[in-house]
């Protein structure tokens, strides 16, 4: 089983560690996986996106051929990276930034999320939208488990990061439970 | 390189690459930041001191690798690494290792050119890697990985041999190598092995003194300096070619690609079994000596080979040099920042060309109309006396 996957957004929106998130997630689980990040002209308020791609055999190609699923964090990317996706494909769509009304594409599915809003609700600040989203990703697509992805944020949170274990964990759970 | 001890992890290929370099033994980096390897000083400025070792941002790419030449003098192994631009400043200093037989290990993480190019990944650099690069008649030996596990690994495996002919050793990935991320694991794949070195610099106290230079003045010095090299380069290429096959059996056509453009081959060999296609992968593991002998042993059953790369056609020169007119070879590239897609290798091994549409052709078409002085009759020549040089224009 080969699963592309990209996420776009703005510069600062966590767009990369969301990618690597779910790679390192995918990798704990004994699949293979590869993450490919836009690089050097890539800044806060920027553009930002990266390719993960998971299988269970040797990946060839690290780069995106018609991806199965994307998260999309602002109305730029929303736009652009729409029509890449293949039919039937399955798009999380941050409604904080991205107008509903802007989708083109009639054969995917789409879950609409503010996940701004929620990471703003959940854990005061609008940094762990990501996170939100990608709680919303696993809900519709578990392309990994959650269980796995809990683990790394405990693994990761060591130092000034373990004030971010509780948000983040708050923060997958909001995604996962939120109603479309 | 096999199952071996260790924890699979994911990490991006410039710090494995660092990493590596670190386990096999170096102790000395010198270089200058550039996209899209600044994770190897990064990386390094940090690792380096813990282990005893010399970070050191040089002024210049020029003053790193004459930095690199001085530490391999002393006989401690060392290292700069840089991008394609980078690397171009630094064929002095290279010609100047080959000329002076020091090992040392170089690492180019290709950006897209020429000039000062972009940042995105290209592999135009084969040329420069496999013909010396700088001035003079020599040769560097070029590793070509297509994975942060390879990133890994042949730092071992070039300052091995960058010790045994006493050479310069290029690695050769490219920005997509360097930048993502894929499962590693990070202990060494075999034991570091070293060679002798009575040439190094360490103080002539009882013993007589020594000398390394690049400059031969005397006699016939300089031209027996280069049938010794020579000599050193056909061993080389005796015993260093290097490639890997995946699936070539039973294959009716064979992809010869290396790096990035290798793994990208790859997935089109996956779709073209599935659509019941017999191809093969050719991976030259060792882009300098070029893996003639392999290529040339699977040509006696493959009839029909389609060179992959991220330029307009480099490699395939050397493709096509080793197989002869008889075999026949196609080539498919992308240049400057493009990356072959799967599909469009796919369309190449089915014999037909790729159509991308009208709007990438009028863009094409465009950017190569911009160009307009070389149209017939546009660029007018006229002729101009020698002005300004006394005693030639005036009477």
């Amino acid at each position: 089983m080969l699963f592309e996957f990209m996420t776009a957004g703005f510069g600062g929106q966590g767009i990369l560690y969301l990618g690597d998130v779910l790679a390192g997630a995918a990798l704990r689980e004994g699949r293979n996986a590869t993450f490919l990040p836009t690089y050097g002209a890539a800044m806060r308020g920027g553009t930002a996106n990266c390719v993960v791609i998971i299988s269970d055999k040797a990946i060839g190609a690290m780069t995106l051929d018609q991806p199965h699923a994307a998260v999309l964090m602002n109305q730029p990317s929303f736009e652009k990276f729409q029509a890449v996706l293949r039919p039937g494909g399955l798009i999380v769509a941050n409604t904080s930034l991205v107008d509903p009304s802007s989708l083109r594409r009639t054969d995917l599915r789409v879950v609409w999320i503010p996940a701004t809003q929620i990471s703003k609700d959940v854990v005061g600040t609008e940094r762990s939208a990501n996170i939100v989203a990608l709680g919303a990703l696993l809900k519709a697509e578990p392309i990994v488990e959650t269980a796995t992805i809990e683990a790394i944020f405990r693994d990761g949170a060591t130092g000034k990061r373990r004030a971010m274990l509780d948000k983040n964990l708050a923060a997958l759970r909001a995604g996962l439970d939120f109603q479309d | 390189m096999g199952e071996r001890g260790g924890k699979r992890v994911l990490e991006k290929g410039n710090v494995a690459m660092a990493e590596g370099a670190v386990q096999a033994g170096c102790r000395c980096y010198f270089g200058y930041p550039i996209t899209p390897q600044n994770e190897v000083p990064e990386y390094l400025s940090k690792r380096l001191p813990e282990v005893g070792g010399v970070f050191l941002q040089a002024e210049s790419e020029i003053a790193s690798i004459n930095m690199v030449l001085g530490a391999v003098s002393t006989g401690v192994r060392a290292m700069t690494s840089s991008s394609s631009p980078g690397i171009s400043l630094m064929q002095e200093g290279i010609s100047f290792l080959a000329g002076s037989q020091l090992p040392a290990l170089i690492v180019n993480v290709q950006r897209c050119g020429p000039g000062l190019g972009g940042i995105k990944t290209t592999q135009g650099d084969y040329y420069q890697a496999t013909r010396g690069g700088g001035h003079g008649d020599y040769r560097t030996l070029v590793l070509a990985p297509w994975s942060v596990q390879e990133m890994f690994d042949f730092p071992f495996l070039a300052f091995e041999l960058a010790e045994k002919y006493r050479n310069p050793v290029l690695m050769l990935p490219d920005a997509v190598l360097g930048q993502m991320k894929d499962a590693v694991v990070m202990t060494p794949p075999g034991p570091i092995i070293t060679y002798e070195k009575d040439y190094v610099l360490d103080g002539a106290k009882g013993r007589p003194a020594r000398n390394i230079r690049s400059m031969y003045l005397e006699d016939d010095d300089q031209e027996l300096l280069n049938y010794a090299l020579r000599t050193k380069y056909e061993i080389m290429e005796a015993n260093e070619q290097r490639h890997e096959e995946t699936e070539t059996d039973d294959a009716e056509v064979v992809i010869v690609a290396y790096g990035t453009a290798a793994r990208l081959a790859l997935s089109a060999m996956q779709q073209a079994r599935e659509e019941g296609l017999r191809v093969g992968l050719f991976r030259p593991v060792t882009l300098w000596p070029f893996p003639a002998k392999a290529l040339r042993a699977l040509a006696r059953r493959v009839k029909r080979f389609l060179v992959v790369e991220m330029n307009l056609g480099q490699m395939v020169d050397d493709v096509r040099a080793v197989l002869g007119p008889e075999v026949e070879v196609d080539f498919f590239g992308r240049p400057g920042g493009g990356m072959p897609t799967p599909r469009e290798i796919l369309a190449h091994l089915h014999g037909r060309g790729v159509d991308k549409g009208n709007e990438w052709a009028d863009k094409v078409d465009a950017a190569v109309d911009h160009y307009v002085w070389w149209r017939e009759g546009v660029l007018q020549p006229r002729e101009v006396s020698p002005v300004g040089h006394k005693g030639v224009a005036d009477e």
